[in-house]
């Protein structure tokens, strides 16, 4: 059997009532939906958050779903808008200068901020250029960023990409394509990353 | 075509997507321009760079399944009670985890301290969180490529060894099978050869086949770039031609004196940084840079 029609046959299960089927569901693809939340973040807090909404929203939309598209391009979808609407709450939260002093009981202290990239340790297992890439992915709009993680991270197709993100085809293309030439614009600032 | 129109077709170019018409209005203005040919072999190293997210290993915190359950519980509980389709079913989901991650801790220990052994730049990992239920996989052998041709004639076809879930795709399209072995047919009916890109692990392995047309061509002598001397010897001498090359270069001139293709593809090589290999199958590899 297919994983299409292993993920079609315990969706209709589910959507039926079972609810093993849809812990199946779940179980099935929580490390993938993981993977490309952190990819999104960089932030494993953020990303187990991202992908527990766009489960919940799995699981609401659920009897909907008529199986027109693949369970994992909906997923993708899904993922994505969580994520986007993550950034849209943590922009309206009200901001505090890292500057500010921390008032404790043994008075005013400075204020430790968590690197969400992890320990210079688990920088230090980073490579150069994949660092760099990071970085430079940073500085792209959240579309075009979710673009290029689907295809180049995710491997999915332009076909799977535009029915993840309901964008006809051609659009997907022009849209990789310009973020590919930002990308490269900004890392050829830095000449090494180029040299063979 | 100006330098605007032709950065926005790169991506397509590289994918090998062009229709033959623009893609030589491509070529033509890619020669015409140093500029532009820097900044494509710049587009062409970045996109690799890109593929290798892909092998950035991710590891799944602990607490997912657990935090997964506690909100479909919540939202469970938020709905009316008719729609409440799975009370209590969620716990198991959290425990399911949980007890995968029993079984497999003490395993997952051992292959954690054996992965701390291992050159993290040579391996290009992230490690972010221990993953304890994935066991960690036997070290890949280096530089392993899993794409063959088999040349029968002039037949030609493309054996890929699937491995993990990485997509194979000829001509820009996304060739997917659930077999281990993908065999791919690469027809050419045309009187004159074509370029066709072939790509796996999104782009982190990508060469470009260049298939004999029908007819051969008169033509012994020509300037252009790598891929376009890569068509000349295949229309020259009938041969099918791989090119394993990382950028363009500096246009090649080629004057076809030789008796066979290798010998040809030799001479047109001396002192260029390219160099020309020919398998038992017939089909001339060229590499560079």
């Amino acid at each position: 059997m297919s994983a299409q029609s292993e993920d079609l046959m315990l969706i209709e299960r589910a959507q039926h009532g079972d609810r093993t089927s849809l812990n199946e569901l779940i179980r099935k693809y929580e490390t993938r939906a993981y993977q490309y939340a952190f990819r999104l973040t960089r932030n494993p807090e953020e990303a187990a958050d991202v992908v527990a909404d766009a489960f919940v929203r799995v699981y609401n939309a659920l009897p909907n779903f008529k199986g027109n598209a693949q369970f994992t391009t909906w997923l993708y979808r899904i993922l994505t808008n969580c994520y986007l609407d993550h950034r849209k709450k943590e922009s309206k939260r009200q901001t505090t200068s890292l500057d500010a002093a921390v008032e404790t009981n043994e008075g005013e202290m400075e204020r430790q901020v968590e690197d969400p990239h992890g320990t210079p340790e688990d920088d230090l297992l980073r490579s150069e250029r994949g660092r760099q890439v990071e970085t430079a992915l940073r500085t792209l709009p959240d579309y075009q960023r979710s673009m290029i993680l689907m295809f180049h991270a995710e491997q999915m197709s332009y076909e799977e990409i535009a029915e993840s993100l309901d964008l006809p085809i051609g659009t997907v293309k022009s849209r990789l394509n310009r973020a590919r030439l930002s990308l490269r614009e900004i890392l050829s600032k830095d000449e090494e990353l180029f040299k063979v | 075509m100006n330098l605007s129109r032709t950065r926005e077709l790169f991506s397509s170019y590289f994918e090998g997507e062009l229709e033959p018409g623009l893609r030589q209005q491509f070529e033509a203005s890619l020669n015409a321009s140093p500029e532009l040919q820097d900044e494509f072999s710049e587009f062409v190293a970045c996109y690799g760079e890109l593929g290798k997210m892909a092998e950035e290993e991710i590891e799944v915190p602990i607490y997912l399944s657990d935090r997964i359950a506690t909100r479909l519980e919540a939202a469970q509980a938020a709905k009316p009670r008719g729609l409440a389709w799975f009370l209590g079913g969620f716990q198991k989901l959290a425990l399911g985890g949980l007890a995968t991650v029993a079984l497999f801790g003490a395993l997952a220990g051992v292959n954690i301290s054996q992965s701390e052994t291992k050159d993290p730049f040579q391996m290009g990992l992230v490690k972010v969180f221990r993953m304890p239920w994935v066991p960690a996989e036997a070290p890949k052998p280096a530089n392993v490529n899993p794409l063959e041709y088999v040349v029968n004639g002039s037949k030609i076809s493309l054996t890929y060894q699937v491995k993990d879930r990485q997509t194979l795709m000829v001509d820009g399209k996304a060739i997917r099978s659930q077999a281990d072995v993908i065999d791919v047919p690469l027809n050419n009916e045309n009187p004159h050869s074509v370029e066709m890109s072939v790509m796996v692990d999104g782009g982190n392995i990508r060469e470009t086949i260049v298939v004999p047309g029908t007819e051969r061509a008169e033509l012994t002598a020509g300037t252009g770039l790598v891929n376009e001397f890569a068509k000349a010897l295949a229309d020259k001498y009938g041969v099918p031609v791989r090119l394993t090359v990382t950028e363009l270069k500096s246009p090649l001139a080629w004057n076809f004196t030789a008796s066979n293709a290798y010998e040809a593809a030799k001479a047109a090589f001396d002192k260029t940084g390219y160099s020309a290999d020919k398998r038992e199958n017939g089909m001339i590899v060229i590499s560079g840079n």
